[in-house]
């Protein structure tokens, strides 16, 4: 059996750009933080001595643009520390490992300070050191240190390049120009990629759906769900209100699915729990209503910490998970207010500083009576700058209203309950 | 008639928008007949606001706002003196107990101290509104009614917020039900609409956040500013009463500020003396002492500065301050009136200054003159350190916790203080504000520059909201108060409770206490401060004279050395003067051997000519081309040539101003004392317009024509600028001729105490030692065996040289240091790093391993920095329980090569900041010399025109305000010093690598012989460490 080789790239290149290089020489490879770590042993046969693999590895890398070091060392550890702390293309010996830096051994910044002041400064100087010298001083945990300086780490390369997702596809014999008629091609992949999702006994949140158009481009959809589910008929009726609301404008030719992958999640009801909708239907639901007013117009409320008019907003990514509680407030308001989204315009008859009759396009009347005025302003250190008067007035005819003043006019913004 | 009555000023701290003057000055404006200031548990803004409503004709109603356990506000406003000692004796009461910032009030407290005390219920962050909060709110507004019966009062505010008006309605349920009378205020934060900003600015600094994270800690409106009669009527429309009932509540307060009755205490006399007679004797005595007998002209003098003493009943200010002066005798404690005082024959007699002013013809007008009204000014100087918490821990014990304190200083907003923290709210990153504070510039005054600086910096205000609202607030914010710091040094002593006068509060140092008014307000009201000031030198030259006593010795009596010493004289002459108070800045260097001092009045000038004063109003070339006898001497009138003799004609003191008025226009004493006052008053035109008048008169009766009269009127309008008192530079030209003469003849003891005094003067340790090394002083390295906490002299065979102290090793702790010490006299001489360790407890493995690499360990031959380093992991390695006691093996064998000369020099500047071996310039001498690259010494012998290049260790940059943006250099290199100036430009294009660098290249054109006008500049690779700059503007 021949002896283990090992191969590291260290690159600011992207992870998955490293790791196809990994995979092309080698089916372990783990990922590192900064780089890639893979198991060339055996490639002797094919390209020769370990130059030559790390020849072949840098050959690889500049045919790919991929830009960095790469050493290749008999032992994982060694070849790590090689291509983090020498710059192109080396491979352990002796002499190349001796010439490194104590800084880049992993020595605490502490003992690192103490070996500069001794005049010890690479892996050479520190080999002149006897063990049990260092051992005694530095105690039994140093041994990795003098174990990785004299190839001897005991490393072991842990594949961990497996990706969150699964992806399937299918190409289409011609294009299709209305993607319902695809739901059940979709649902065939959505099947076999929860299959193998399944199989790592997890569950998806988010799928990632492209269609390949005859124009040549393509059309991508994110669809993400506010809990992890293998739902198919769920995902089918969220994946088609979203085909429904953005179809692609060319014929598909072909279909991706890419479905990412999570922990499921652990519910447990009580007995005396009170019966919730289903986050599912709650979710559908949701999304018909988005389907109908518009996106940006569907949302979770929060109030904001700022001091702006009407300061709430609605999140429209923030989607309900079934599960929400109301704020810790103690006491709820004692009166309602509903806000008029946008605010009514109206025209405010105004005698000696008192306000007398109010006229909107959904009501009128003379005002009985009126507070305030009350008055805000904030943001004065940005163009979003606002100030505002408001007056809460009740008209004889019944109903009590707030009304605004700005730089724009007069406005309701609701009514009290 | 409407009052405001709750108002709330900066001195709330980051509570306000705008200052006590400023609401003032707006409520005049308002025609608002009076305001209540209710800072937060502070009276710190009483006085402005009490000065600047008296020049407005309008009430200022002092009172505070006490913070109570749940953090709330109870308003209190006294309606008599009594109610105001309540106050401040309540605010002192909470402060004292509660370590600082935590302090609140209970309700035990305000039973006690409510007398004459009218009492509110607040706004929304008020007692009351938290109660109705947490509960219905009759409980407490009950318990207010038991304890200020008819003197408390329902408040409401009507700031145009919706949820105010609920509280408002329940306010009143609740007064209808007690009959509390209501009365209206606006509640104040800020002067003026505009000031809201500020306001939130502030929020934002309190709070830590930026104003975009602030979200409802910020206002709501603008609307809690300063309100005429007319708004708040017609906010108070249907209660109209409310606002009328600000003027009845206005009438029952019966207080002003001028009622502070502040009495200085009585001296303790024996029976049969009064403080006048008691006075007398120790005075008679005392000039029995300093002048060997009573002469006609001592005694003419002693006699008429105690009649004014007397007629002014300062007999126990001076017994006070005689008293201090004697606590110092007895205890050995230097001490030294400086100041006005030194003007006063009294007080020399009296042992508190050392000047005597018949000898320097002092003048006696400038201390006390009955015209003045107020008190003198006596400042003391004490060895800065242990010696003078002595003295300030002595006057506390005798005046009692609540009877001394120190004054406060209003730690205000500065340039880079407002534009960092103003920075900090608008969302810059932290590399931003570190950029932009290097941006702002002292030099840069105006607003103008400074947006000019930014933009070049790309921070351009007319791009960026950001930028902009930067620099208007950072204008804005300038100046306003942030918090109370300690003044440096001066103290109020009150008769009975100080407490009773101005509020108490602990002072962020341990056992020290400030009072609430900072030294302006004091003057102001009156309040007399004895000024207890900390000087390095006094402790250095204290020091020096004990150590030539333990190490040659020999007494040397500062009173008793000689005053003309020649060597002292030739040696300031030239400018061989580091570590010499006052004259060894690169200035007085420079001046030095052109003025070519020859008399102790010389050095007087000295000390008071490289003043910005001075060197701004171009007093410097004039009197050095008159004293080279480049110019003739002009006394302007023959009358002021005994003035101005000494000075060669220029006027250079505060008291030459005040014998000119007197001499030539015949001025009284207190006329010509007015008049100086006057000078230095910024805001004084007109006070000068009137005094400058009667000069003019005078001088037209006393026969002085017109143009002459021009001449001196100019001359002393000139001085306006630059005045200093005679005394005062009298007196520390006797430091400056102590410590001369203590280093030309005491050299080793006296730059030992400098080290062990450091941090003060002008250079750092490093070049203390380089510099005594450079005349002859033998120094000894760091030991654990040899060495002292501080450093020592010690005998050699060799002669005596410096033993360099434990206490330069850094990160060693004093205690750890001195036990070292004191296990060796107990125990003998450590053998070994590990018994070190064994015998001394609690040492850190950080501590030894600097022991080790700065050389004191190196116990015999064979340990070496390194090798003792190896000792060092062995020993302080973690042994676990089991092997802890067991001694370990003593191993000699050598692993690792000794460090060579230049290593030893790197650790040594690294861990101890001084080196006692070769300069490191020295190591790259012979490679500076292949390339031409002048020594500091050579430089001396340029003539001007000369290209040089010379290259040294920064030692100083220095860019005085006086210098119109010219950055000074002093490199220094084994040689000595060789001096640079930067012209602006070139420091615009060169900064960073000037302020960046330890060691520089410098290439210039030599300007004069000892001064090389800087061209290029490079940075110079000679030490991994840095080297220790005196950087100042």
């Amino acid at each position: 059996m021949s002896e283990k080789l090992y191969a590291c790239v260290i690159s600011r290149a992207d992870k998955r750009e490293l790791e196809e290089l990994g995979d092309a020489f080698s089916y372990r490879i783990e990922r590192l933080e900064d780089g890639v770590l893979f198991d060339v042993s055996g490639l002797e046969k094919m390209y020769g001595r370990a130059a030559d693999i790390a020849k072949r590895i840098r050959e690889q890398m500049d045919e790919r643009g991929i830009a960095g070091d790469v050493a290749v060392a008999a032992n994982a550890q060694t070849s790590v520390l090689l291509a983090r702390n020498k710059s192109g293309t080396n491979v352990s010996t002796q002499n190349t490992l001796d010439r490194i830096p104590l800084e880049g051994i992993g020595i605490d910044y502490d003992t690192l300070g103490v070996f500069e002041a001794l005049g010890l400064r690479s892996v050479r100087d520190l080999k002149q050191i006897p063990e049990s010298d260092l051992i005694e001083r530095y105690g039994g945990g140093f041994k990795d240190v003098l174990d990785l300086i004299r190839n001897q780490a005991q490393y072991v390369l842990t594949p961990n390049f497996k990706e969150n997702y699964v992806i399937w596809s299918y190409q289409l014999d011609f294009p299709v120009n209305d993607a319902e008629q695809l739901i059940f091609i979709i649902r065939h992949g959505l099947e076999k990629v929860f299959a193998e999702t399944e199989r790592y006994g997890l569950k998806t949140e988010r799928i990632g759906m492209t269609f390949e158009l005859e124009d040549q481009t393509s059309k991508d959809y994110e669809i993400k769900v506010s809990f992890p589910t293998l739902d198919i008929k769920f995902w089918l009726r969220v994946i088609t209100l979203r085909i429904n609301s953005e179809a692609p404008e060319a014929g598909i030719t072909s279909i991706r699915l890419t479905s990412h992958f999570i922990r499921p999640r652990t519910v447990q009801k009580g007995l005396f729990s009170a019966p919730k909708p289903q986050p599912e239907s709650l979710l559908l639901t949701v999304l018909k209503i988005k389907k109908v007013v518009g996106e940006e117009n569907v949302g979770v409320p929060s109030i904001l910490d700022r001091r702006i008019p009407g300061a709430f907003t609605l999140d429209p990514a923030k989607l309900p998970r079934g599960d929400e509680k109301p704020d810790g407030k103690k006491f709820p308001p004692a009166i309602v207010l509903n806000y008029f989204t946008p605010p009514l315009p109206a025209d405010v008859m105004v005698n000696q500083n008192r306000l007398i009759y109010l006229r909107t396009k959904s009501f009128q009347g003379k005002v009985r009576e009126y507070s305030g005025v009350w008055i805000g302003s904030s943001q004065w250190w940005n163009d979003d700058n606002w100030s505002s008067r408001e007056w809460d007035v009740e008209l004889e005819e019944g109903g009590i209203y707030r009304l605004l003043r700005n730089n724009d006019g007069w406005f309701v913004t609701g009514e009290y309950d | 008639m409407f009052y405001e009555l709750h108002t709330r000023s900066a001195f709330s701290f980051l509570s306000s928008g705008s200052l006590p003057e400023d609401f003032a000055l707006k409520a005049a404006e308002l025609e608002i007949p009076g305001i209540a200031l209710l800072d937060r548990d502070s009276v710190s803004g009483a006085v402005r606001l009490h000065l600047e409503a008296k020049e407005k004709g309008i009430r200022a109603m002092i009172g505070a706002e006490i913070t109570m356990e749940d953090k709330s506000a109870l308003p209190l406003l006294p309606v008599s003196i009594r109610g105001y000692r309540n106050l401040c004796k309540l605010i002192t009461t909470i402060k004292l107990r509660n370590p600082k910032g935590e302090h609140f009030a209970t309700r035990e407290d305000i039973e006690t101290y409510s007398a004459d005390l009218l009492c509110f219920t607040g706004g929304e962050d008020g007692f009351l509104y938290q109660q109705i909060e947490n509960q219905p709110g009759l409980e407490s507004l009950a318990w207010l009614k038991y304890v200020f019966e008819d003197r408390l009062y329902a408040e409401l505010q009507r700031n145009h917020l919706r949820n105010q008006e609920d509280f408002n309605q329940v306010v009143t349920g609740l007064a209808m039900k007690l009959r509390i009378p209501l009365f209206a205020s606006n509640g104040p934060s800020y002067c003026t609409r505009r000031d809201r900003e500020l306001f939130d600015v502030f929020t934002c600094i309190k709070n830590h956040c930026t104003i975009e994270e602030a979200g409802k800690l910020l206002s709501k409106n603008s609307e809690r500013c300063l309100k005429p009669e007319k708004e708040l009527l017609r906010l108070f429309h249907d209660m109209p009463e409310t606002v009328g009932r600000t003027a009845e509540i206005a009438d029952r307060i019966g207080f002003s500020m001028n009622e502070i009755g502040y009495t200085f205490p009585d001296y303790p006399v024996p029976d049969n003396e009064t403080m006048d007679s008691f006075l007398r004797k120790k005075t008679e005595a005392g000039a029995v002492w300093r002048y060997g007998a009573i002469t006609p002209i001592v005694r003419e003098k002693v006699e008429k500065e105690l009649r004014l003493i007397e007629k002014l009943k300062l007999a126990g200010y001076f017994l006070l301050v005689w008293d201090i002066s004697e606590f110092c005798r007895e205890r050995n404690i230097l001490s030294q009136g400086r100041g006005s005082a030194a003007n006063s024959v009294v007080c020399y007699s009296l042992g508190v200054t050392a000047v005597d002013p018949i000898e320097g013809k002092l003048l006696f007008e400038r201390f006390l003159s009955e015209e003045r009204g107020e008190y003198p000014d006596i400042d003391i100087d004490l060895p800065s350190g242990d010696d003078r918490e002595k003295v300030i821990q002595y006057v506390y014990e005798k005046y009692g916790e609540r009877g001394a304190a120190m004054t406060a200083n209003v730690i205000s907003f500065k340039s880079r203080s407002a534009a960092r923290e103003v920075g900090k709210v608008f969302g810059f990153q932290e590399h931003e504000l570190s950029r932009l504070s290097k941006l702002i510039s002292y030099h840069d005054a105006t607003i103008e520059k400074q947006i000019e600086r930014f933009k070049e910096a790309g921070f351009d205000p007319s791009v960026s909201q950001r930028v902009r609202n930067l620099i208007t607030f950072y204008a804005r914010i300038r100046n306003y108060p942030r918090h109370l710091g300690q003044h440096s040094g001066g103290m109020i002593i009150s008769l009975g409770r100080l407490d009773g006068v101005v509020p108490i509060e602990p002072a962020t140092m341990e056992n020290r206490r400030i009072i609430q008014w900072d030294k302006d307000d004091c003057a102001e009201m009156g309040i007399v401060k004895v000024d207890l000031l900390g000087l390095g030198m006094m402790a250095a030259i204290r020091d020096t004279l004990t150590i030539i006593e333990s190490s040659r010795g020999e007494t040397v009596d500062l009173a008793k050395i000689p005053k003309d010493d020649p060597l002292v004289y030739q040696t300031l002459r030239d400018a061989d003067t580091v570590g010499m108070f006052q004259v060894e800045s690169r200035a007085q260097m420079n001046f030095l051997p052109k003025a070519r001092p020859e008399t102790f009045y010389d050095l007087v000038v000295q000390v008071a000519i490289i003043r910005p004063g001075p060197i701004v109003g171009n007093m410097l070339s004039g009197y050095l081309k008159r004293r080279q006898g480049l110019e003739p001497v002009d006394y302007m009138h023959p009358s002021l040539q005994p003035v101005l003799e000494r000075t060669l004609g220029i006027p250079l003191f505060q008291e030459q101003v005040l014998k000119i008025g007197m001499e030539v226009a015949g001025l009284t004493g207190g006329e010509a004392e007015e008049l100086r006052r006057a000078l230095g008053f910024k805001r004084a035109d007109k006070k000068l317009k009137a005094i400058e008048e009667k000069m003019r008169r005078g001088m037209t009766n006393n026969g002085i024509d017109q143009e002459t009269q021009q001449k001196i009127v100019a001359a002393v309008n000139a001085f306006a600028n630059y005045g200093f008192p005679e005394s005062h530079a009298a007196s520390f030209a006797l430091l400056t001729y102590a410590s001369a003469y203590l280093k030309v003849h005491y050299l080793d003891a006296f730059v030992t105490a400098m080290l062990n005094n450091y941090p003060l003067g002008f250079y750092s340790p490093a070049t203390l030692i380089k510099d005594a090394q450079r005349h002859g002083t033998r120094f000894l390295p760091i030991s654990i065996n040899e060495s002292d906490h501080l450093c020592t002299v010690e005998k050699t065979a060799q002669g005596r040289a410096v033993r360099i102290g434990l206490k330069y090793v850094k990160g060693l702790r004093t205690e750890i240091s001195e036990s070292i010490v004191a296990e060796r006299l107990k125990n003998g001489v450590f053998t070994s790093v590990d018994e070190l360790i064994s015998r001394i407890n609690d040492t850190n493995r950080r501590e030894v391993r600097n022991l080790a690499l700065s050389g004191a360990l190196t116990i015999d031959s064979e340990t070496d920095r390194r090798n003792a380093l190896w000792q060092v992991e062995l020993a302080v390695r973690d042994k676990g329980t089991l092997f802890e006691n067991v001694p370990e093996p003593n191993p000699k064998t050598k692993l690792f090569r000794e460090m060579s000369s230049f290593e030893s020099m790197e650790k040594d500047l690294q861990l101890t900041g001084i080196t006692l071996g070769k300069h490191p310039m020295e190591y790259i001498r012979a490679d500076l010399n292949k390339k031409n690259i002048l020594t500091a010494c050579e430089t001396l012998k340029m003539t001007r025109k000369d290209v040089v290049t010379v290259a040294g260790a920064v030692i100083v940059r220095q860019r005085p305000e006086t210098a119109r943006g010219v950055l000074f250099i002093t490199l220094e290199d084994e040689t000595g010093f060789a001096n640079i100036i930067v012209l602006p430009e070139l420091l615009e294009k060169y900064r960073s690598i000037i302020n960046e660098n330890s060691f520089l290249l410098i290439k210039g054109i030599a300007e004069s012989e000892t001064m090389i006008k800087g061209l290029y500049f490079e940075p110079l690779q000679v030490a991994a460490a840095e080297i220790q700059s005196h950087n100042y503007q």
